[in-house]
């Protein structure tokens, strides 16, 4: 009996949600894990982005939305998930929402959007209602592309490898997901190998811990031919301020090759290592500092400055371990689509970015290998302080 | 019919001006100053100094060409990546010739306000002097600058004034000693400018553009002799 209440009582909830007009906008959209409740007499929306490749985007889209909405009570609230999984929490005055509607917003209102990483609470709530247009078991089929490059040769100036990564990229559950690409060789002048073959094949859990603990496990063929699993854990203190990441990883050297047979070595090698983050909130600058044992088996440190640009880097860094030191600059650029096509079973669509790295002097050291998209690794995009700058500029160019 | 296309023109015009130096970092035709452009900015571009000018080693005997990106980190930090291409040399065994490379970076101490000028320090090629590269010492630089600007009507005088050091104890700098200059703009033609400049050994005339807030052009008289040019391409990252 209890269990037919139970579902009764999620239908009733279901169906409620699919009606409400602000649920019905933002599912139009394409944005996922909708939910829109009332409570205590003030609104409530929770969605997930996969929509626009910015998060600042798609949140100026659902406040345009939530402008057009009739609303009540002081402010309204707005939850947004990665993968299933709450990351940031807005509380908006609802006069600042009437003022939107009436052009009159000024930089001085933009400043009364609360933000905050602390979801726990809120999470809690939420979880009461049931999601429309789920993110789950959705196949999304991205293009990237990666450039290998040599320069100096005098045989020939610059010497290049570019290579496009077809990925694929699905989501079974809250935080659980697959990651499997490809890399065909588009052009090749650096070396003698013109094969195509599998590039990473990962399947992934994120866990959000209470008070903004992060774990990512990943197990599979990772970046730089490696397979195996890798640990890491991350903790943000005073919200996006300051982190700590712990990371451990034991791989071996392992590719699978054009007809998909595993190349392997038999000597595991674990490695570890540990990193500090502090940002400079006002300018989106991050200082880090990374020290430990890294894939090559090498010991040291490394450390980086980045500034981000909204879903754009750029950064400075240096390494330093027992095989030497390395130093230079790189830059993470967006690919030009803003908007995808809205998320169905099945989407095509171009990488979120193109990623470059340039060592001034030194060879590559302290590397790691990637393990794929993880929840922590996208946070820099849902960070209060870039999602509010975002917010701010767009809600005033609107009311211009 | 002219009159509207003019003012067509004007409009698409921008308004940041071409404080954009041949070399890469900010400044006037060669020299630096202390004005740093807006936040975020980004500047990809490439100049053209004359034969007899340009220096590698102690090659006098081809143009040269910076090519560089100029990104403003913060604020008041800019950091340049040049290549510096000999023009007329080719990448290749016999030659043995390759563009050298080079980091310089600048700092503002202070924002211009109504009675105090702008002050920036730099070093170009600062990676050399810090023993992490083996680059050609050729445009290597250390130097404190402070940027004034004065309005007389529509006209908007800057000056800047400079000193070059030798503190970093590296072959050859670019700028050693006394450097400054002053660039004319007008109110009407706010992306436009005229400039004159001492760089410690040649003095150069230049004008520059900038054409719809992106697209900054220079070309002037190096030495008051030899031409020289400049095209740049600006974008306020988000």
């Amino acid at each position: 009996m209890k269990l037919r209440l139970a579902v009764f009582v999620v239908l009733v909830q279901a169906v409620l949600n699919a009606q409400n007009p602000i649920a019905k906008e933002l599912t139009a959209h394409g944005f996922e894990n909708v939910r829109v409740f009332t409570h205590e007499n003030e609104l409530y929306i929770g969605y997930e982005n996969n929509r626009y490749r910015f998060e600042g985007d798609a949140l100026f889209e659902v406040i345009k939305i939530l402008s057009t909405a009739k609303t009540s009570g002081q402010h309204s609230h707005v939850l947004l998930y990665n993968t299933g999984l709450p990351v940031v929490y807005f509380s908006i005055p609802n006069k600042l929402i009437a003022k939107i509607k009436s052009n009159a917003l000024s930089p001085s209102d933009v400043k009364q959007i609360y933000a905050s990483l602390k979801v726990d609470r809120l999470e809690r709530l939420y979880s009461e209602y049931e999601v429309d247009n789920s993110s789950f078991f959705k196949f999304d089929f991205q293009l990237g592309f990666h450039l290998d490059y040599q320069l100096g040769n005098f045989d020939n100036g610059v010497k290049e490898k570019l290579y496009a990564r077809p990925n694929l990229q699905t989501v079974f559950g809250h935080g659980t997901q697959l990651n499997l690409s490809h890399q065909l060789v588009v052009i090749n002048d650096y070396n003698n190998q013109n094969y195509s073959r599998p590039y990473m094949a990962v399947l992934s859990q994120d866990y959000k811990l209470p008070y903004n603990g992060f774990i990512n496990a990943a197990v599979g063929f990772f970046e730089f031919n490696r397979f195996g699993y890798n640990i890491r854990f991350n903790k943000l203190l005073s919200e996006e301020m300051m982190h700590v990441e712990f990371n451990y990883g034991m791989t071996r050297y392992s590719y699978l090759d054009q007809d998909i047979i595993p190349i392997y070595s038999a000597n595991q090698q674990a490695f570890y290592n540990a990193a500090i983050n502090y940002r400079w909130r006002k300018h989106d600058l991050d200082i880090r500092f990374n020290y430990g044992t890294f894939m090559q088996n090498d010991l040291g440190y490394h450390f980086s400055i980045s500034r981000q640009f909204e879903d754009k880097y750029v950064h400075l860094f240096y390494k330093k371990t027992n095989f030497g030191e390395v130093g230079g600059f790189g830059f993470v650029v967006t690919l030009p689509q803003k908007k995808y096509l809205k998320p169905t079973k099945v989407r095509a669509r171009l990488a979120d970015d193109f990623r470059l790295n340039y060592n001034y002097f030194g060879n590559s050291i302290a590397r790691s290998y990637n393990t794929g998209p993880s929840l922590f690794s996208d946070m820099p995009e849902y960070y209060p302080s870039v999602l509010k700058k975002a917010l701010s500029k767009r809600l005033l160019l609107l009311n211009q | 019919m002219k009159k509207a296309v003019l003012i067509v023109f004007l409009s698409l015009i921008g308004y940041i001006g071409s404080a954009q130096s041949i070399v890469g970092t900010n400044g006037q035709f060669f020299i630096p100053t202390a004005e740093m452009h807006p936040d975020r900015t980004l500047v990809l571009g490439a100049g053209y100094i004359p034969t007899g000018y340009f220096q590698r080693y102690n090659r006098k005997v081809n143009p040269g060409m910076p090519t560089f990106v100029t990104v403003s980190l913060l604020p008041f930090v800019e950091v340049m990546f040049r290549y510096t291409h000999e023009l007329n040399m080719r990448v290749n065994p016999q030659t043995e010739y390759y563009p050298d490379r080079m980091f310089a970076g600048r700092i503002r101490l202070l924002k211009e306000s109504k009675y105090i000028p702008a002050l920036a320090v730099g070093a170009n090629d600062f990676t050399k002097a810090l023993g992490l590269s083996t680059a050609s010492t050729n445009y290597s630089a250390t130097y404190i600058v402070g940027t004034k600007s004065f309005v007389f009507n529509a006209l908007t005088l800057s000056t800047s004034l400079g000193y070059g050091m030798d503190v970093l104890d590296l072959n050859r700098y670019d700028f050693l000693g006394a450097f400054g200059g002053v660039e004319l703009s007008h109110k009407r033609f706010a992306s436009s400018t005229v400039a004159l400049e001492y760089d410690t050994r040649n003095l150069h005339l230049s004008v520059g553009h900038t054409f719809f807030d992106r697209l900054v052009l220079k070309a002037g008289l190096w030495d008051l002799k030899k031409p020289a040019a400049m095209i740049a391409y600006k974008y306020q990252i988000w």
